[in-house]
C-alpha cells in the first residue's frame, strides 16, 4: 500500500519550485494562446492559483501536463463565454470584461506584429489552442486531444485548417520581406 | 507532416522563443491568491454545510411505516486489495495511538462489499483529527472511487453540525440531499450530486455521513470515476449504493479504530469575527437603490451570500472578510493597485463555468474584504441566468472598499 502524506510547507515549497520552473516556458504558450502578454500572465496565474488549490492531487500526476490542460481549456472557455468560440475572418477585439465596462477594443494588440502572429490571432481559439499545443508544446496528437477533452479526429481536422491559414501568413509574411 | 506544415511549426516555435523576457517571477504572490483561494473553498464548504465535493447517490434511508428510519444491515464483505496489506480484523492496542493505515484498510475491506481496492492514498485534509483512506474500488462491473473518514468528537454532532447539513444549493446545487435523525438517536446524511467542475457529464457522487452518540462521525463517499478530469468515466454509477455505504458507515468494524482515536473537542468558534447576518447586514447598507439581498446565507463566520436582482434576473454575490492583523506585511503586490492610505486591491474576472467578478481588498489594518458577483445565481452551471452582473466595477468597488467594513473589537 501507498500512502503519500506530505506537510503544507513541503508543499508550499515543491509548489514554489514548480512555478519557479514552469513560470517562463508556460506564459510563451499563455501568451500565444491569449493573443498578447498582459492577458497570458493574466491567465497564467489565473491557473496557477486554482493549481495551487489542487496541488496535492496534481503533483502526485504531472503538473506541467496539468497546468498546460487548464491554459488551454481556460482561454477556451474564457472566450466561448463571449460568444466568439465561431471566428470570423475579423482580428477578435479584446474586450474589457470587467462590470459596466465599455465591452468595446480597449488595447490595438496588432502593432508591431508580423503576419503569422496575425494570423495566429485570427485564428478560433480551438484552433489556436491545437497549433500551439502540437507545435510549440510538441505534444502529440493523442495528447493534444486529451489536453482539449476532445477527439483525435477533431485535432486532426483543427490542425489542419489552422496551419492552411498560417501557411498563407507565413508566405506573405516571407514575400513581405523580401 | 508534410514540408510546408514543418516550415509553420518552426515558424511558430520561433514566435515563442521571441517573445521578450518576463520579469521576475511572482512566486510569493501566487503562493498568498493560492492560500486565499483555498481558504476561501474551505469557508464555501464550511458555508455550504456537508462539503460541496463530497456527495451522493440518492437517499435510500430504510423507512419504517410511521417510525423514524433505522439503519440498513451491515454488509457482506469482506473486501480484497489489489496490494499486499493487513487483512485481519482491527484491534488497535490501547494508548499505542492513531490507528494506522493499514488498520484503517483492514476495518474498510470489512465495512464494505466484496471487491477490490488498488492505488490506496492517505488521508487529505477531510481527516485532519482522524484517519482516512481514498482508493480505487471495483466491485467487479467496474472501478470507482471511494473513500472514507474516521473522526471521534468529544460531543455527538447534531443534524445542526457543518458536516451534517445539506450545502447551500447556490454554492453546491445536487439530485437530492437528506438529514435524518435514527431511532437511536444518530444523525444520518445522505447526499447526491454531479461533481462539477471535472469538465465530464455523468460524473456522480454519493456521500454518507453518520454521527453517532459516542462522537463518532464517519464519511464515506463513492464515485464512477476518480475526480481527476484526465481520467474517462469508468461506470455509470458509484459501485457502492447509497444504503452500502450507510451500511459501511454503521458497521461495528469502526469500533476499535474509533476506540483508538483521540476525542476532538470543538475549539471555541471565532464567534466574534464577522458573523454572516452582519455581512450582510453591512451589504444592505452599501447596495445601490433597489437592489436588496435576497435567499441570503448567513450562517457562516467571515461569510456570507446572498442574491440581489435589478429585472434581469438574481445575480449571486458573495462577501468574505478576514482578520489577517498576525499576518505579516508582504509590502506591495504586483498587479494590486494602491490607494493612497495604503489600502491595496486587485480585480479580476474568472470563469468557473459562469462568469466571476471579484476585488480583494487588503487594508492596511489587517481587514482583508473580498466581494464575488456572478452572472448567475449559482455556482456550477454551464451557462449565466442573466446577462452580465448585477453590480458594476464601480460599485462592486464602494462595497469592497467602504469603511463600513471594520474589523472586530
Amino acid at each position: 500500500m501507498r500512502v503519500v502524506r506530505v506537510s503544507q510547507e513541503s508543499e508550499d515549497a515543491a509548489y514554489a519550485a514548480f512555478v519557479e520552473a514552469a513560470w517562463h516556458r508556460h506564459l510563451r504558450t499563455a501568451t500565444l494562446l491569449t493573443g498578447d502578454r498582459h492577458r497570458g500572465e493574466e491567465l497564467l496565474q489565473d491557473c496557477l492559483v486554482k493549481l495551487y488549490v489542487r496541488w496535492r492531487r496534481a503533483a502526485t500526476d504531472d503538473p506541467h501536463a496539468y497546468l498546460r490542460r487548464m491554459l488551454a481549456n481556460g482561454n477556451v472557455s474564457r472566450w466561448r463565454r463571449w460568444r466568439r468560440e465561431l471566428l470570423t475572418d475579423e482580428v477578435p477585439e479584446t474586450v474589457d470584461r470587467r462590470p459596466g465596462g465599455p465591452g468595446g477594443p480597449v488595447d490595438d494588440r496588432l502593432g508591431g506584429l508580423d503576419e503569422l502572429q496575425r494570423a495566429l490571432l485570427t485564428l478560433p481559439e480551438g484552433q489556436r489552442a491545437v497549433v500551439v499545443l502540437r507545435h510549440v508544446e510538441d505534444l502529440s496528437e493523442k495528447e493534444t486531444a486529451a489536453a482539449l477533452g476532445c477527439s483525435v479526429g477533431t485535432v486532426k481536422s483543427q490542425n489542419a485548417r489552422a496551419m492552411a491559414r498560417l501557411r498563407v501568413a507565413l508566405q506573405e509574411n516571407q514575400e513581405a520581406t523580401r | 507532416m508534410i514540408q510546408d506544415d514543418e516550415q509553420v511549426a518552426r515558424a511558430l516555435r520561433g514566435l515563442a522563443t521571441r517573445q521578450p523576457e518576463s520579469g521576475p517571477v511572482p512566486v510569493a504572490l501566487l503562493l498568498h491568491r493560492g492560500r486565499r483561494a483555498r481558504r476561501l473553498r474551505t469557508t464555501l464548504r464550511t458555508a455550504a454545510g456537508a462539503g460541496c465535493l463530497a456527495l451522493a447517490l440518492g437517499a435510500v434511508l430504510v423507512l419504517r411505516p410511521g417510525g423514524t428510519p433505522t439503519l440498513p444491515t451491515p454488509p457482506a464483505g469482506p473486501s480484497t486489495s489489489a496490494t499486499p496489506s493487513a487483512t485481519a480484523t482491527p484491534h488497535p492496542p490501547e494508548g499505542a495511538g492513531p490507528p494506522s493505515d493499514e488498520t484503517v484498510l483492514a476495518a474498510w475491506k470489512l465495512a464494505l462489499p466484496a471487491g477490490v481496492f488498488s492505488e490506496v492514498r492517505g488521508p487529505g485534509p477531510a481527516a485532519s483529527g482522524g484517519v482516512g483512506l481514498s482508493a480505487r474500488f471495483d466491485d467487479g462491473t467496474g472501478i470507482g472511487e471511494v473513500s472514507v473518514t474516521v473522526k471521534r468528537k468529544a460531543r455527538q454532532a447534531t443534524a445542526q453540525a457543518d458536516e451534517l447539513t445539506c450545502p447551500d444549493p447556490k454554492l453546491a446545487p445536487y439530485d437530492s440531499c437528506r438529514t435524518s435523525t435514527l431511532s437511536d438517536g444518530s444523525v444520518l446524511l445522505v447526499l447526491r450530486t454531479p461533481i462539477y467542475g471535472a469538465g465530464r457529464a455523468g460524473l456522480t457522487q454519493a456521500v454518507v455521513v453518520l454521527s453517532r452518540k459516542d462522537g463518532r462521525l464517519i464519511t464515506v463517499k463513492a464515485s464512477n470515476a476518480g475526480v481527476d478530469k484526465t481520467q474517462p468515466l469508468t461506470r455509470t454509477t458509484p459501485p457502492l449504493t447509497p444504503d452500502q455505504l450507510t451500511a459501511a458507515a454503521s458497521s461495528a468494524v469502526w469500533d476499535p479504530v474509533v476506540a483508538a482515536l483521540p476525542a476532538l473537542v470543538d475549539g471555541p468558534p471565532s464567534r466574534s469575527e464577522f458573523p454572516g447576518g452582519q455581512i450582510v447586514a453591512t451589504a444592505t447598507s452599501l447596495l445601490p437603490a433597489g437592489l436588496t439581498p435576497a435567499d441570503a446565507n448567513t450562517s457562516g463566520y467571515g461569510y456570507a451570500n446572498f442574491t440581489v436582482t435589478d429585472g434581469k434576473g438574481p445575480a449571486l454575490v458573495e462577501i468574505s472578510l478576514s482578520d489577517n492583523r498576525r499576518e505579516p506585511n508582504s509590502g506591495p503586490q504586483a498587479d494590486w493597485e494602491s490607494l493612497p492610505d495604503g489600502t491595496q486591491f486587485y480585480e479580476s474576472t474568472m470563469d468557473v463555468g459562469v462568469q466571476r467578478w471579484s476585488i480583494e481588498v487588503r487594508r492596511p489594518d489587517g481587514l482583508w474584504v473580498t466581494v464575488m458577483t456572478y452572472d448567475s445565481d449559482r455556482l456550477k452551471q454551464d451557462r449565466p441566468n442573466r446577462p452580465g452582473p448585477a453590480l458594476t466595477t464601480a460599485q462592486l468597488r464602494a462595497i469592497a472598499l467602504s469603511p463600513a467594513w471594520k474589523l472586530p473589537g
